[in-house]
């Protein structure tokens, strides 16, 4: 886990300094990279579709404008991610449209079936039960929990995208999983 | 013996974040056997993965990627945009009297022969070249080519908009739009450079092209299903592959094929396509991409309806002018 964020931390660090250098073939390549991820970041704030495609592009135009510094970005994930933040907010205060997140943003979720010895069935009910106390949680909270288990990032790498301790992430992520875990276990 | 729940939740937590360490493990595991209720509680969280939509994400990645382009490459002019015609014929003979009035005698014979292509807007048309090759020009757009050519190679000039199925010979085909150039031996491309746009795209099909910016040392090989946009401005250029070269080129079946375009390019195009100037007095769209097919047939008010169903804008066609409030 340790080595290959260093060898991501270094091929990106080579793919910024070619943007830097106006290289638009390294722009392309970082678009291809980084989209999805700015796409989900910006579905966590941002509702509406064409203010997301907004924000999205925004951000990458931003980053060509910055090129000649961004080499100098010391944790690109943070970098991304509060960019994004940042332009979705400034949108929405724009439309004056509400920025809390809507139930529908975290309704477009899966389940994974493992299909585990254990045989784990999630009928329509807890499905739906699961949807509304993720819904539910305190916004920050939510984030955080759809970081760790939406995008599959450790404690650290959170810490790392939200510039927090990561006794932090893991005080919210407990404050995930024990309701989430009452509820589920009253509901069986 | 019952232990916190907080601590069982506070294992759980690490556990299903990646984050847990081989003794805590350990710790879990004993407890969720002690307890089945909450061992089926773990399960059932494990597999919760709140993920985004991945159809939405996908169907919109191209379309982002080129308002980004659109965004860094366009120039922002949010008044409103009136575009106005000058007939080609009446600038090319400007053209020449000022040539001939500062004395140029170095024109020689052989210009005489050249051939001049317009296609007026409106229009398309379709010429053969002295070797076979087929040259489908798009409205508005100019092409000069010698009458013979004279076998060591084979150029022509084009402004506007041109599909090249060249004929495959020994002397390579150059085609000069401002300063790219485009040489080929034996292919087929389309190679859009209108002199009013701030970019050049060029669209391969088949075959393979080397093209080139007068005055740089830039040189590119393309490969089919390749698309180079150039920026006129800077000399920078962009590779897309995997596109499919008839979108490209469908102009000359009669569809207008677009995607993700912003409006004022969108009148642009039908500008040339129906010979009518747009005066655009909305900049609500300016933003606004728009991604469509329009088939040979429609008349510009079908298509002008079916802009406005799908805005809010509306439109008023005077005689050959339509404008946009």
């Amino acid at each position: 886990m340790e080595s290959s964020n260093t060898e991501k931390h270094i091929k990106y660090e080579k793919l910024l300094s070619r943007i830097a250098q106006n290289d638009q073939l390294a722009f392309n390549e970082f678009y291809e990279i980084y989209y999805s991820v700015l796409y989900r970041y910006a579905s966590f704030y941002v509702q509406d579709e064409d203010t997301r495609k907004d924000v999205i592009s925004d951000v990458f135009v931003s980053i060509w404008h910055n090129r000649t510094n961004m080499d100098k970005v010391q944790n690109l994930d943070n970098y991304l991610f509060v960019s994004i933040k940042n332009r979705s907010f400034r949108y929405i205060k724009e439309t004056n449209a509400e920025h809390h997140v809507q139930i529908k943003d975290i309704s477009e979720w899966e389940l994974v079936d493992k299909m585990e010895p254990e045989q784990v069935l999630i009928n329509g009910e807890l499905h739906h039960l699961i949807e509304n106390g993720i819904n539910d949680l305190p916004k920050r909270c939510r984030l955080i929990f759809t970081l760790i288990r939406g995008e599959k990032k450790t404690y650290k790498e959170v810490a790392a995208i939200l510039s927090i301790s990561e006794k932090t992430v893991h005080a919210q992520m407990c404050i995930a999983v024990k309701r989430l875990g009452n509820m589920i276990k009253r509901y069986m | 013996m019952k232990v916190s729940n907080n601590k069982v939740w506070a294992l759980i937590s690490k556990d299903i974040s990646e984050s847990i360490s081989d003794g805590e493990k350990q710790e879990l595991a004993l407890l969720l056997n002690d307890d089945p209720q909450i061992k089926k509680t773990y399960e059932t969280l494990k597999v919760i993965e709140p993920v985004a939509d991945h159809v939405k994400q996908d169907i919109h990645k191209e379309e982002i990627r080129q308002m980004t382009y659109q965004k860094i490459f366009s120039n922002n002019s949010r008044k409103s945009v009136q575009i106005r015609t000058i007939p080609y014929w009446i600038s090319i003979a400007a053209l020449f009297v000022l040539a001939l009035t500062l004395g140029y005698q170095t024109i020689r014979l052989s210009r005489i022969s050249d051939i001049e292509v317009n296609t007026p807007k409106g229009v398309y048309s379709k010429v053969e070249l002295p070797d076979g090759t087929i040259v489908f020009l798009n409205s508005g757009s100019k092409m000069i080519y010698p009458a013979r050519f004279n076998g060591r190679s084979r150029e022509v000039k084009l402004w506007g908009e041109g599909f090249f199925d060249v004929k495959k010979d020994a002397a390579p085909f150059i085609v000069s739009s401002q300063r790219i150039r485009v040489k080929v031996l034996g292919t087929a491309f389309n190679f859009r450079n209108y002199p009013s746009d701030s970019i050049g795209i060029i669209t391969l099909e088949r075959g393979s092209v080397e093209l080139s910016l007068v005055n740089h040392n830039k040189k590119v090989l393309m490969k089919p299903n390749e698309q180079v946009i150039l920026n006129k401005n800077n000399a920078e250029f962009l590779l897309k592959s995997r596109i499919d070269p008839k979108d490209f080129s469908s102009w000359k079946d009669g569809e207008f094929v677009f995607k993700a375009i912003s409006f004022p390019e969108l009148c642009n195009n039908l500008e040339r396509r129906y010979n009518y100037t747009f005066v655009i007095r909305n900049g609500n769209y300016n933003h606004e991409t728009f991604t469509g097919k329009f088939k040979h047939g429609e008349s510009i008010e079908q298509i002008m309806e079916i802009i406005k169903l799908n805005t809010s804008i509306q439109y008023k066609i005077d005689k050959d002018t339509i404008l946009i409030y």
